[in-house]
């Protein structure tokens, strides 16, 4: 099963974040912010990264453009979590290399399918 | 799959309270001649988190409550509008009102939705009023 690096300051949401994806039998690893999962991306290959854009110390904007810097992440999906609707930060994402984005609210099940369509 | 959100509530709760402490104290230091932009996108980020992580509980009065304060906390960060001790104070006292709510979540007591709207329009008002003079 596919291992996802899951990146979020908030707590709570990385616990539903990552409980939800190893119930669904993916091999997760947890985050707190763009400088920590920067490290972890470098330590071990991930085949997909899920993260949160506002975040202290490194965005989410800025992480996948980090990544995407690095050859061993240059195809790697990448799910954006953010809270805003607007066209304005999805094309920042994109722009920075972003694969698919979801907007906060969302169930667990949304989640899940999404994720299934950006690992393609 | 189904996954029972309320396992995450109560990290949520003591989430709300850290990001609300954090939210008071950076305030409290803040100096107004010569405001530390870090200091303040440190607000606005604990009352981003609240009405995110807010939403995706469930818990949409809460969730509201902060995207009010988020909102004018993103327009002081971004020097549109200038903060005042006047704008402390009320921030100060929408921080205790939040504090209030949660605790009253976090205790399964029943939360007055209508008295929450009305103080949020309160203070969405006051807000208003300050960023336009």
């Amino acid at each position: 099963m596919a291992s996802i690096l899951a990146v979020d300051d908030s707590a709570s949401m990385r616990k539903m974040v990552s409980f939800t994806l190893r119930a669904a039998g993916y091999d997760v690893e947890e985050a707190e912010d763009g400088v920590d999962a920067l490290q972890k991306a470098q330590a071990r290959q991930f085949d997909c990264v899920v993260t949160d854009v506002n975040m202290p110390n490194k965005d989410g904007i800025t992480l996948i453009r980090d990544l995407r810097a690095l050859p061993q992440y240059k195809f790697v999906p990448m799910l954006m979590l953010t809270t805003e609707s607007g066209m304005e930060k999805k094309m920042e994402g994109k722009a920075a290399g972003a694969t698919g984005w979801m907007v906060k609210p969302f169930n667990p099940d949304q989640l899940l399918k999404t994720l299934l369509k950006v690992l393609g | 799959m189904s996954v029972d959100l309320s396992q995450f509530h109560e990290v949520f709760f003591e989430e709300c309270f850290e990001c609300l402490d954090l939210m008071e104290t950076e305030l409290s230091s803040l100096d107004l001649e010569d405001v530390d932009l870090e200091k303040l996108n440190t607000v606005y980020r604990s009352a981003h988190t609240i009405k995110g992580s807010g939403a995706m509980f469930g818990f949409d009065g809460a969730s509201n409550y902060a995207h009010t304060l988020e909102k004018h906390l993103k327009s002081m960060h971004a020097g549109d509008v200038k903060i005042t001790q006047e704008t402390k104070d009320i921030l100060f006292s929408a921080i205790d009102f939040l504090r209030g709510i949660i605790t009253q979540l976090q205790n399964q007591q029943a939360v007055d939705q209508d008295n929450l709207q009305k103080h949020r329009d309160s203070i969405e008002s006051e807000l208003c009023r300050l960023a336009s003079t």
